[in-house]
């Protein structure tokens, strides 16, 4: 194989597929990544039996041919060569040399036959969207997502690719996010495969919303079938496996009713949160207690044991009895960064039911638009 | 070479190690004085020695060795159930005492203590040799308990001192001659030296504990982990392990095992044992105000074959009702029918305050904080009338019949001759001697 690519380019596909590669694998072929020349192309692949990547650079082949090599190594040494052109010439014992302007590496690879395909999606359902549709759908709920292995359904967001709509659903327990975007072009065929929700592990939504642009740009082509979903963008692919099982019943733990309504302004109330949850230590469970005492303001305090404690105010509109409740501060700030809204009305009943946060109507929301953030108190004690 | 010594300053500190002799046994003697000077032995109820008088361990009894055993090698030995609330008791005065003679007391073990002395040579107006001997005066004139005291520069040799001449001894070790101590010592005898790192120690040519104080920093950092580094500057007569004087009261697990005998196989009877475990690590939890993420559960067959299992608990408790799910699940996974078994144990490990609980969407928080309430009241109960004033059903079988059932009746003294106004779950705090006046 010998190829030339501009070194920008191939860096920033070696960083993207990268990300897939684990550290601390027991197969050391899945340290490394897959180059292959493929239309004109160079094509680099990255698995870890989960998700897989796959990114063309362009490049100008002079001779065909494929070799895997190190990730880490490798979009090290790019990451650090100057702009200029670099080839890339491979002789039968998968030793790479890896040549710009002045510099010269040479790299022991393996035989790229070793290399695992990557799961070919067949038959199910096809989907095409707009890019920033699906970006801002991730966004919204991507961190709610469990981080906890154990409970491998949570691990996923369930998605749902519907007739003029996506719906991305994820929940840790002790909170729960539902973004509801309409998506007039959509456009779907193929079989019903899907259409009741998959759940797609949070590691490649989070890669794939990387790659996504919040502009308009070409639309995405989703494949989902049993148990594998594949997004596809010009010269980008990305497969993952799809996880099994029945996502819990979110619906029932939606507050349909609440009592008190307190609507704040977004970017006051982050403010104060990130403040008062300064003093508290890294690993604490981030407690922060609500109260509308004064009115017109709410009262946001944070005990820190023998550090000391904070009180910050902000101001509030509040209909109904007043408010006293526990929240993991860090929750109520994940949802605030990521809030588009001016501001946020938080619907609460009592200090052991679950509370809602969402973006404050405008009234501008295109039909169908919905996005609610279900929280869980903590003990006040 | 040999005979320079390692450091000049003879007392730059001065560090008391105590260390009680045959502590289990040493208070039943204390206790029973027509004991003493006889072979006797402690752990009836587990049917394995728990301890054994220095009487005894003359005569071949040996830690752990099953009571029948013990039987055949010294047939006159005197063969007793342990009475933990007596030895705790004596262990409690022992601290005491030391805290008399110097604030900065560390309570190393039940029977063991670190006693900073430095600088109190003025107010005894003597030696430290002479404090330890007014230590061991006290300990033994009013515990009547034997012990050993070790004193030097660091926690390390004066650890080394107390081991050197058991029992009833003292030996002190000023600076100048820490060298001659530890010229012939092996480097097993050092505290915090194990057998793998003398084995690797002695592959690098370093074969006593006077070679060890001896090397190059450079060569252990080279070859050993910083804890060694810090037994060598122990070794050196520089202080590396501070002397702790705050009791413990963070935990990382908190375990609770006992013994039943007979062994059962009846698996009612073993779950309430577990059961019964589960609720005494709940109150120590719930006292220290934590709550486990994880469950341990174990079991130990009459053969001393162990089954164990880890469990993940959906949130944080400190409420057996909400574990008891988890141990039942658990249960079933590593009981065998028809296999005798004779202890079980609970480990609450991962523990968190139990202050910062975050309620679960998917399920009733109202329902957790009303158990919550009952527990509450359960621990107010217990605290005016005894432990398992309220207890779970589950536990029963544990009541129903003693932990220790036989003919030979396995239940120490202090529990059957009670006081007046005791009963069988609270009795004053202190030891009874069994003298007829």
């Amino acid at each position: 194989m010998k190829v030339f690519c501009k070194r920008k380019e191939l860096y920033e596909g070696a960083q993207t597929v990268g990300r897939i590669v684990s550290g601390r694998s027991t197969l050391p072929i899945l340290s490394h990544i897959l180059l292959q020349t493929v239309d004109g192309h160079l094509r680099l692949v990255a698995t870890d039996f989960e998700v897989g990547m796959d990114v063309a650079v362009p490049a100008s082949i002079a001779e065909e041919g494929s070799v895997t090599v190190p990730s880490r190594v490798v979009t090290e040494i790019l990451g650090s060569l100057p702009d200029a052109e670099v080839s890339l010439s491979v002789d039968e014992n998968n030793v790479m040399e890896l040549t710009c302007l002045r510099s010269q590496y040479v790299i022991r690879g393996l035989p790229s036959q070793d290399f695992p395909k990557l799961p070919e999606v067949q038959g199910g359902r096809s989907v095409r969207v707009e890019q920033a549709l699906l970006k801002g759908s991730i966004e919204e709920s991507i961190f709610a997502v469990s981080s906890d292995e154990t409970r491998a359904l949570l691990t996923g967001a369930l998605t749902t690719l519907g007739e003029g709509m996506i719906k991305m659903v994820a929940t840790d327990t002790h909170r729960l996010a539902v973004s509801t975007m309409p998506a007039p072009g959509i456009a779907i065929s193929g079989e019903d495969q899907g259409s009741e929700g998959v759940i797609i592990p949070a590691r490649a939504l989070r890669e794939l919303a990387r790659v996504l642009t919040d502009e308009p740009g070409p639309t995405l082509e989703i494949h989902v079938s049993r148990s594998q979903v594949l997004f596809r963008l010009d010269g980008f692919q990305l497969v993952s496996r799809l996880i099994d099982g029945q996502f819990p019943n979110f619906e029932r733990v939606i507050p349909r009713e609440c009592q008190k309504r307190l609507t704040i302004n977004t970017q006051e109330l982050l403010a104060a949160l990130r403040r008062a949850c300064s003093i508290l230590p890294r690993e604490s469970p981030n407690r922060v207690v609500f109260r509308t005492e004064t009115e017109g303001l709410l009262d946001i305090t944070t005990e820190a044991g023998e550090l000391g404690r904070a009180h910050e105010q902000v101001e509030v509109t509040r209909e109904g009895d007043p408010v006293e409740i526990a929240f993991n501060g860090r929750y109520v700030i994940d949802m605030l960064s990521i809030t588009e809204a001016s501001s946020v009305v938080m619907e609460l009943t009592g200090s052991l039911n679950p509370g809602i946060v969402r973006p404050a109507p405008t009234g501008e929301e295109p039909e169908g638009r919905s996005y609610l953030y279900v929280l869980m108190p903590m003990a006040i004690q | 070479m040999t005979s320079q010594p390692l450091t000049v300053h003879n007392w730059s500190r001065a560090i008391l190690h105590l260390d009680v002799d045959a502590f289990f046994t040493s208070c039943e003697q204390a206790v029973h004085p027509e004991l003493r000077g006889k072979p006797v032995v402690t752990g009836l109820e587990r049917g394995i020695v728990a301890a054994a008088s220095y009487e005894a361990k003359a005569r071949g009894v040996e830690r752990g060795m099953m009571i029948p055993q013990v039987r055949r090698v010294c047939p006159d030995a005197i063969i007793l159930p342990s009475d933990y609330e007596t030895y705790s008791l004596f262990s409690l005065r022992l601290f005491a005492v030391l805290r008399r003679f110097s604030p900065e007391v560390e309570e190393y073990s039940i029977d063991e203590a670190f006693v900073d002395l430095t600088g109190l040579r003025r107010e005894y107006c003597g030696s430290y040799e002479l404090i330890a001997r007014k230590i061991n005066a006290t300990v033994t004139g009013e515990l009547g308990i034997p012990v050993s005291i070790g004193v030097s520069l660091t926690k390390v040799l004066a650890k080394i001192a107390s081991k050197w001449n058991k029992p009833n001894g003292l030996t002190a070790i000023p600076g100048r001659e820490i060298h001659l101590y530890l010229a012939e010592l092996p480097l097993e005898k050092i505290w915090g030296i194990g057998s793998n790192t003398a084995a690797l120690l002695r592959k690098l040519g370093v074969r006593t504990a006077l070679a060890y104080a001896r090397c190059s920093e450079g060569f252990l950092a080279k070859h050993l982990a910083k804890p060694h580094l810090q037994v060598w500057h122990e070794l050196n007569g520089r202080s590396a392990h501070p002397i702790i004087t705050e009791s413990k009261s963070s935990y990382q697990t908190i375990s609770k095992t006992r013994t039943f005998t007979p062994p059962s196989h009846d698996e009612s009877f073993v779950f309430a044992q577990l059961s019964r475990n589960l609720e005494d690590a709940c109150i120590k939890a719930r006292r220290h105000q934590l709550a486990a993420r994880r469950l341990v559960a174990m079991l130990r067959t009459q053969e001393f074959r162990d089954a164990a299992i880890e469990l993940k608990l959906n949130r944080p408790s400190a409420y057996p009702a909400d574990l008891f799910r988890f141990l039942r699940e658990g249960f079933a996974q590593i009981y065998r029918p028809n296999v005798p078994y004779r202890s079980s144990g609970v480990v609450l490990a991962g523990l968190v305050s139990a202050r910062n609980l975050q309620y679960s969407l998917f399920e009733n928080a109202t329902q957790v904080e009303k158990v919550g309430r009952i527990y509450q009241a359960v621990d107010e109960l217990r605290e005016r009338y005894g432990k398992h004033t309220v207890q779970h059903g589950s536990s029963l079988l544990t009541q129903q019949r003693a932990q220790h059932e036989s003919e030979r009746g396995d239940v120490p003294q202090r529990k059957t001759n009670l006081l007046p106004g005791e009963n069988r779950k609270q009795r004053v705090g202190i030891p009874v001697l069994d003298i007829e006046v």
